[in-house]
C-alpha cells in the first residue's frame, strides 16, 4: 500500500524535528515507491547511522543498492540483515535471488530452499529455485558448505565455472609451486584458489588425507565474510586472515585481485614462520597468474 | 561493573585498542560490550561470530581441531577473536588499530581466558 501524501508530509516533519526519528524508515521506503531512489538511499544512510542493528533499515537500503545496480553492496546489507534476525524471510529471499543473478548457483539454491520454505506461494522465488537446481550440480561457489564439495574433487586449473572456461593458471607449474611449499618442515598444506573458492594448485594433508578442496570452498567464504567485517568496522581493505587450532595455524591471503593463498602449519611451527611461507605463496601465484597462458 | 565489564576494561587499556566484547559464538549477540563511541558494537558481533563460526567449519573440513583464534587483519585495523575453552560458547572479540601490539592483545586474551576459567 503506498503512502498518501498526508504520511509522507508528516514522517518528512517528523524526521526533520528529530533526526533519530524511526519515520526515516517509512518515508525512505515511500521515497522508493516514487521512485525518488537517491534520496531514499541519503534517508536510509543516516538512518542506519542512529540505529546502525536496524533490521528492516539494512534490508531497505539492500533494497536502494540493488536499484543502483550495487549488488555486492545490496547483498552486504542483506547479510547483516540476516546476521541481526536469522529468519528475516525478505533479507534471505533477496540473498537467494542476487545469488541466482550472479551466477552463484549452490549459495543461490541454499537460500532460495529456505526461503521457499517460508514462503511457498512466491512465484520468482520458485523460478529462481528451479533454474539453480538446474544449474547448482556443476559449481562450487565460496559459500557452498563442505558437504556440497566432492572430497575427491581435482585440483583442477581449469575451474568449473559456469561457462567451463579454462583457467589461466598453467596447471602443473602451479601444482609444482605449491606442492615445493609443502614439503618445508611443518607446513601441511598450501593452496592457490580462484576467487570462487575453486582449487587451483596445491595441497592440504590432514589425518592422511587430500582436504584442499573442503577447506578451499569454506575458507574462501571466511574471506567475503571479512571484508564485511573489516568495511563495517571501517578497518580498510582486508589483508589476510589468522587461524589458530590446538593442532594448526592456517593463513588465508588475498594474492592480486582475483586469487587467494592459503598455508597451513603445525602448531609448533612459529607464526611468523607461517607468514614467511605465506608470503612466499603470494610471490608464486602472483608470478603463475602474471604469466598467464596454459597448461 | 560486572565481572566481564572489568576484563573488558584490562584490554582496553591496551594502547591501540578500539574497543572489545564478549559475544556468544553461536548467534553473534552481544553479552558485555565496551567499546569507543562510533564502533557499531551489535552489527560487527554479529558479522565476527559468523566469521568465527565460519572458520571453525573451516577447521574442522581440514581436521586440524577446533579454532581457537582468529586474527582478521584490515588495512587500517585489526580484529581479533579468541574462543579459549574456559570462554565456553563466549568469543572475546577486540578491535584495534593497525600498529597495536598483537602480542599485548594475545596475552591479556589469555589472561581474560585465565580470569574466566
Amino acid at each position: 500500500v503506498s503512502a498518501t501524501p498526508a504520511e509522507v508530509r508528516r514522517w518528512s516533519e517528523e524526521v526533520a524535528a528529530d533526526p533519530g526519528s524511526l519515520s526515516f524508515l517509512p518515508l525512505a521506503g515511500a521515497y522508493r515507491a516514487q521512485g525518488r531512489v537517491e534520496a531514499a538511499l541519503r534517508l536510509c544512510l543516516r538512518g542506519l547511522e542512529r540505529h546502525p542493528t536496524h533490521v528492516e533499515a539494512h534490508h531497505l537500503l539492500g533494497l536502494l543498492y540493488r536499484d543502483t545496480g550495487e549488488l555486492v553492496k545490496a547483498f552486504d546489507e542483506w547479510d547483516i540483515a540476516l546476521a541481526l534476525a536469522p529468519e528475516h524471510v525478505a533479507a534471505r529471499r533477496e540473498i537467494g535471488l542476487a545469488a541466482a543473478e550472479l551466477g552463484e548457483w549452490v549459495a543461490a539454491l541454499r537460500y532460495l530452499e529456505r526461503a521457499a520454505e517460508q514462503t511457498p506461494d512466491d512465484a520468482e522465488v520458485g523460478q529462481a529455485l528451479a533454474r539453480a537446481r538446474e544449474r547448482a550440480g556443476g559449481s562450487a561457489p565460496a559459500a557452498a558448505p563442505p558437504a556440497a564439495v566432492p572430497a575427491d574433487a581435482p585440483a583442477d586449473a581449469s575451474a568449473p565455472g559456469d561457462g567451463g572456461e579454462p583457467g589461466a593458471v598453467p596447471h602443473a607449474e602451479a601444482q609444482r609451486a605449491f606442492e615445493a611449499l609443502t614439503e618445508e618442515r611443518g607446513i601441511a598444506g598450501a593452496l592457490l584458489l580462484d576467487d570462487q573458492g575453486f582449487l587451483l594448485a596445491g595441497r592440504m594433508e590432514a589425518g592422511g588425507a587430500d582436504r584442499g578442496a573442503e577447506v578451499a570452498a569454506v575458507l574462501s567464504g571466511a574471506r567475503l565474510e571479512a571484508v564485511r567485517a573489516l568495511r563495517h568496522l571501517k578497518l580498510g581493505a582486508w589483508q589476510g586472515i589468522l587461524v589458530e587450532t590446538p593442532d594448526a595455524v592456517v593463513c588465508l591471503s588475498p594474492a592480486g585481485a582475483d586469487a587467494l593463498v592459503a598455508v597451513a602449519a603445525r602448531r609448533e611451527v612459529p607464526t611468523g614462520w607461517v607468514l614467511r611461507v605465506a608470503g612466499r605463496a603470494r610471490e608464486a601465484a602472483g608470478r603463475l597468474l602474471g604469466g598467464g597462458g596454459t597448461a | 561493573v560486572s565481572a566481564y565489564r572489568e576484563l573488558l576494561g584490562r584490554v582496553n587499556r591496551i594502547n591501540g585498542v578500539r574497543g572489545s566484547m564478549m559475544v556468544a559464538a553461536e548467534d553473534g549477540l552481544i553479552v558485555e560490550e565496551d567499546l569507543m563511541v562510533g564502533v557499531p558494537g551489535p552489527a560487527a558481533a554479529a558479522l565476527v561470530a559468523s566469521l568465527f563460526r565460519r572458520a571453525r567449519r573451516s577447521m574442522q573440513a581440514a581436521e586440524f581441531g577446533s579454532a581457537a583464534y582468529l586474527q582478521v587483519d584490515g588495512e587500517d585495523g585489526l580484529l581479533f577473536a579468541a574462543a579459549p575453552p574456559e570462554l565456553g560458547d563466549l568469543l572475546l572479540v577486540v578491535i584495534a588499530e593497525r600498529w597495536v601490539n598483537v602480542g599485548m592483545v594475545r596475552l591479556e586474551a589469555a589472561r581474560v581466558a585465565a580470569a574466566m576459567g
